[in-house]
């Protein structure tokens, strides 16, 4: 075991280069990061009336991919979930549709299916997940490309650089695309008052 | 409120959290793969194949999610490929052209409703891809115009409506101008508009063998396209390629033919044009027509006027923002129905599951029970069918004091508290329903007995379908399969009438000896994009659905 388990917390980095040699280290980056990786996930695909639980299926594999590159990691990044959130969304591109399809629903119903199985009706008002349905018309009718930069954006808490790597793509593709994405949503949404 | 903050909540409504499946699926995975390390001398750095989630699989609860087959048998069957060369000329973009869309006229035209089988193999990106492929192998059906798919559907969108095709310009600088003017972004390369719109044509739909070869022309008229040879796509068959080069506002991207008889065999995308290998690929590894929706045999069979219309409300009902007039309604809520049959019109009480029904009988209400005595003397609207939970199945919800008590917490420890509520509240597994997929849908329906004495012409299932679209107060919300399945009944066929209440229906008519012989659909309405089912006809005698609305209770009238 490496010397300083237990007291001092470890980066992402340090457990990875652990897992090298000892595997079980691995569910400590599981227990981290699976609960936003899931919740990233649940919010583009459903949790499972719609996709058919693909949502665990999904976090379950993206750990699993990330642990058979473990080997490739580069230790210089501290924190993995750039590194994470990439994996995971290639995975939700196969599942484009489904994605797709919810977004539609919600857009044509106002009522969101991904938040349903979580919430009461009534309740969706307590939770502020109160989102203008059109907001799923306008995230069903982009390309992959920039609601994936988008998405990565609004709901990662990575910084550009972050999603840049997370996607493989330079900075300057996440800017433009991101200033595209929103520009996009500008011109669907109904802009509120602004404070 | 900016657009990122709508975003922002629109996330908030999902708790942070993993389900206890999603746990366990990883730790059985990492358990199997850490097992297979030990027996492996040294680890490939692609892993252990063959091993982890693949085995934990349950059969997908959803068909129309994934149906693998196996990636193993594709790829080798790609590796016998035969390396042609592409001619000894040397390839230009018009050559190309001119060669593709020659092979694009030799194709058979199909109708918009042709039900097109798919298997399609994909490549996708990631930080990790360092030249490793990841490919997986998908098949599906998808109508011919694009517009339905399942299974392996690679867009979810209808791209180009079929019915404006024939005015399209059959010239292919004018195609090109009409695309850029489709563009509702103004962007500053047209080069990327246009082979945008004509790479998700081309792949997205079966085009006309007219347009196609046209898109193959128009192809060659973009500037900036140019021409690759001897490529081989991630199937392993040889290719050439149109090629878009990476720009200031798109990826490169490539469009591949096959290298010894031009059809099309993938398409390929870049976000680092420095790489050798495409970020994401899609390949078509078999493409054909099928007669129905499910057959892998290849057959053309032009759709009837029933599958249609089926495919038509399918449509409706997944892709457009219609807002239905009842939606998602608790089981014991009651709904007030005026029902006519024969001129005859009725008022009746019903609460959505049909558990209890109310009706005035000599001038007073009376609320019946379904498990009552007087349940057996009642006329029931449900007589017999699917319940009403299996139709929609009910997932836990919160309780009334839960959501008090949240209301009073501070907004930080509400969405904590409220995660832990929903965590408690989540089934380990997805709740029954029935089947998705039209024929074994029709097949369950079969299974219910509606007093049939001739079961031919899916007699049971066709009163099931009555039955439900009349009794369970949701029907816009009902899976659009249904109408697909209505319309894969043995003999069923379609007209156009004016029913009783005056609307103009369309009319799915069946042969039943002893059921419903003909389901109706609002015609008017279906034209404008919202489905709305008038009622049914069982011997000779409509049964229409005047008016349908929830109601705080038996004998309370809905406010007009």
């Amino acid at each position: 075991m490496p010397p300083d388990s237990g007291q001092i917390p470890r980066s992402d980095a340090d457990l990875i280069g652990c897992s090298r040699t000892e595997p079980e280290e691995f569910t400590e980056l599981f227990r981290r990061h699976a609960p936003d990786i899931q919740r990233y996930v649940t919010r583009r695909l459903g949790s499972g009336v719609l996709s058919g639980s693909g949502a665990d299926d999904i976090v379950a594999e993206t750990f699993l991919l990330a642990f058979r590159q473990r080997d490739r990691y580069d230790p210089s990044r501290a924190d993995a979930r750039a590194w994470l959130y990439g994996i995971c969304t290639n995975l939700i591109g196969r599942h484009r549709r489904a994605e797709i399809r919810q977004y539609r629903a919600f857009a044509r119903t106002g009522a969101d299916p991904v938040t349903e199985p979580f919430t009461d009706r009534v309740d969706d008002r307590v939770s502020a997940a109160n989102a203008s349905p059109l907001l799923g018309a306008a995230l069903a009718g982009m390309s992959a490309r920039l609601r994936d930069t988008l998405l990565l954006a609004a709901w990662s808490d990575l910084s550009y650089e972050e999603i840049a790597v997370a996607l493989g793509v330079p900075v300057g593709t996440v800017r433009s695309r991101l200033s595209r994405a929103r520009s996009k949503l500008r011109k669907i949404l109904p802009q509120e008052t602004r404070s | 409120m900016n657009e990122m903050e709508q975003l922002s909540r629109f996330r908030d409504g999902v708790p942070s959290g993993v389900t206890p499946r999603a746990e366990q699926m990883f730790r059985t995975a990492l358990d199997n793969e850490i097992s297979a390390e030990q027996h492996v001398v040294s680890r490939s750095p692609a892993g252990v194949p063959g091993r982890g989630l693949a085995g934990l699989r349950a059969a997908r609860s959803s068909w129309r999610y994934v149906i693998a087959i196996p990636v193993a048998a594709a790829l080798a069957a790609g590796l016998f490929a035969a390396v042609q060369p592409s001619g000894t000329q040397p390839m230009t973009v018009q050559l190309l052209a001119g060669r593709a869309a020659a092979a694009a006229l030799t194709q058979p035209d199909l109708s918009a409703g042709q039900w097109i089988y798919q298997v399609l193999e994909w490549k996708t990106p990631g930080p990790h891809r360092a030249g490793r492929p990841d490919p997986s192998v998908q098949s599906g059906w998808m109508t011919a115009d694009g517009r339905i798919t399942y299974g392996a559907g690679i867009i979810g969108n209808p791209i180009f409506p079929y019915n404006k095709i024939g005015s399209l310009p059959r010239d292919p600088a004018e195609l090109l101008a009409y695309f850029r003017n489709l563009d509702p972004v103004k962007t500053d390369n047209n080069s990327v508009v246009e082979f945008g719109k004509i790479e998700s044509m081309l792949f997205g739909m079966v085009l006309p063998s007219w347009l196609e070869a046209e898109m193959f022309h128009a192809l060659a008229l973009i500037p900036m396209i140019q021409v690759k040879d001897h490529i081989t796509d991630i199937a392993g068959r040889a290719g050439i390629a149109f090629v878009l080069p990476e720009t200031r506002q798109s990826e490169k991207e490539e469009i591949i033919l096959d290298a010894s008889d031009y059809h099309l065999l993938a398409h390929a995308t870049w976000d680092n044009p420095a790489t050798p290998a495409p970020d994401i690929e899609t390949a078509i590894l078999q493409e054909y027509p099928v007669a129905q929706l499910g057959s892998t045999q290849q057959a053309i069979s032009p759709p009837s006027a029933a599958e249609l219309a089926g495919e038509k409300i399918d449509y409706y009902q997944q892709y457009l923002y219609y807002t239905p007039k009842i939606s998602s309604v608790a089981p014991g809520q009651w709904l007030y129905r005026e029902l006519r049959t024969g001129g005859k019109e009725q008022q009746i009480w019903a609460t959505a599951d049909d558990s209890a029904q109310a009706g005035y009988v000599n001038g007073t209400l009376t609320v019946c029970q379904r498990t009552a005595p007087c349940a057996a003397s009642e006329q029931w609207l449900m007589p017999a069918g699917p319940s009403f939970t299996l139709i929609y199945p009910q997932y836990p919800r919160l309780t009334q004091a839960d959501i008090e008590q949240l209301r009073k917490l501070p907004a930080k420890q509400r969405m904590a508290k409220l995660a832990k509520l929903a965590k408690a509240l989540q089934p380990a597994r997805p709740l029954p329903t029935l089947p998705e997929y039209p024929q074994p849908l029709l097949a369950k329906l079969n299974t219910y007995a509606t007093g049939c004495t001739n079961v031919t012409g899916d007699c049971n299932a066709v009163n099931v379908a009555a039955n439900v679209l009349t009794g369970y107060g949701n029907y816009p919300s009902l899976d659009a399969s249904w109408f697909l399945a209505l319309a894969d009944v043995p003999g069923a066929g379609l007209q156009y009438i004016t029913d009783a209440a005056g609307n103009q229906d369309i009319e799915f008519t069946f042969p039943a000896q002893d059921g419903v012989t003909g389901i109706l659909v609002n015609a008017t309405l279906l034209n404008k994009g919202d489905v709305q089912y008038e009622g049914y006809i069982r011997d000779g005698q409509q049964t229409l659905v005047l008016n349908q609305t929830p109601v705080s209770g038996p004998g309370v009238q809905p406010a007009s």
